[in-house]
């Protein structure tokens, strides 16, 4: 059932969120695709992250379109991740989301050809990072 | 290989071939588009159309009521106007006062005798009142009698008008409903009738009746049934007024 919130949420962000992007924006998409990769299975994590990351950038002709491989590539390193270390721990999931939103970030700028300004990227990964945190606190299992 | 690489290894393939690819990517994007984008758009802007049709259904509803309102004071004061012009009222003289002296039958009596007739000036059909409304007409004239059929005989029919709404129809005497009023038409209990004046035996203006029941579960019939309740209350009243040459 969370699983399946989760993915009409991600529905809705990527279709919007192409089109809607900012620099300061947190990444929703991408922020509830991380939660949803620590929830699930690797299969329906890659398939989400293949599908929203096409209907993500595919909504915006002039996308250079990294999303889907980012996106790929988090759910194979989430399902590692989990193995080795202990992703209940909120300051973990926090980390992680931190990490992952930043990373995703710095390529996005890049490719696009954004001027990098700090307090912006650090505002954007921060909230990202929040917010996976706030989906952790709405859908934890009980 | 273990499954999960082979899997990741597919889908990271499959990616960096569709974001590589100029005319793969324009086809997806030009897909998705019209297939997600402009119909999830479409149902955005139909529902903020809907509220904006909701907003201006509410404004043109209070627009509405106020005009109706408007138009209920004007349709009133025009029923005044004219019940007062009337020559009934404006000279006393074509007013007959008459006392009744028999009424048949006792119970709910369907024809009164008054004490006045031909000698003064009453004629067949002249409208009888008494200061609630209207109670009958002339149906027979002596030379120092008549003889009026009251609201409650069944072959009364009068023609009226809602003072609220402005619709028409006619009270059937004697099983007291109101009749000819299509489905559909504005028709509250309470609503009160009065002549219509297109008949040319009454004048406009005549208190009728209060409508006392509408029934529309009956769509049999191209028509409400409805019940009225006299203003006529013939307990205690002896005394009328016949309108003539109005």
């Amino acid at each position: 059932m969370v699983e399946f919130v989760l993915i009409v949420l991600a529905f809705i962000t990527s279709v919007f969120e192409a089109r809607l992007w900012q620099p300061s924006f947190p990444d929703l998409t991408l922020t509830i695709l991380l939660f949803l990769f620590l929830r699930s299975d690797i299969l329906t994590g890659m398939l989400a992250a293949f599908a929203f990351g096409i209907l993500r950038d595919g909504m915006d002709p002039a996308s250079i379109w990294i999303s889907p491989f980012v996106f790929v590539t988090y759910a194979y390193a989430t399902s590692w991740l989990r193995v080795f270390v202990n992703m209940n721990i909120k300051i973990m999931i926090f980390i992680y989301a931190l990490l992952s939103v930043f990373a995703y970030r710095l390529l996005l700028y890049h490719v696009h050809g954004v001027q990098l300004k700090w307090p912006v990227l650090a505002f954007a990964s921060f909230t990202s990072a929040f917010l996976v945190l706030l989906l952790d606190v709405i859908f934890r299992k009980k | 290989m273990s499954r999960d690489i082979r899997l990741y290894l597919f889908f990271a393939f499959l990616s960096a071939i569709i974001g590589t690819v100029p005319a793969v990517r324009h086809w997806i994007s030009s897909f998705l588009i019209d297939t997600v984008y402009v119909p999830v758009v479409r149902v955005v802007a139909t529902a903020q159309e809907m509220s904006r049709l909701k907003e201006e259904n509410n404004r043109l509803e209070l627009q509405n009521i106020r005009l109706r309102n408007q138009l209920h004071r004007v349709f009133r004061d025009s029923l005044i106007s004219r019940w007062l012009d009337s020559p009934a009222w404006r000279d006393s003289a074509s007013c007959v006062s008459a006392v009744a002296v028999a009424f048949h039958p006792l119970g709910v009596p369907t024809h009164i005798v008054l004490d006045k007739g031909a000698f003064h000036g009453i004629q067949k059909e002249d409208p009888v009142l008494t200061a609630e409304g209207l109670a009958g007409k002339i149906i027979s004239v002596r030379p120092y009698a008549s003889t009026f059929m009251s609201i409650y005989h069944r072959d009364l029919r009068v023609g009226v008008i809602d003072t609220r709404s402005g619709v028409l129809g006619v009270v059937h005497g004697g099983e007291m409903t109101l009749e000819y009023v299509p489905h559909g038409s504005d028709i509250a209990v309470g609503d009160s009738l009065v002549t219509s004046g297109l008949g040319r035996i009454y004048p406009s203006g005549l208190p009728v009746a209060v409508v006392e029941n509408v029934d529309t579960s009956d769509t049999s019939s191209m028509f409400m049934s409805i019940k009225v309740k006299p203003v006529f209350n013939f307990a205690g009243t002896a005394a009328f007024w016949v309108v003539k040459k109005w």
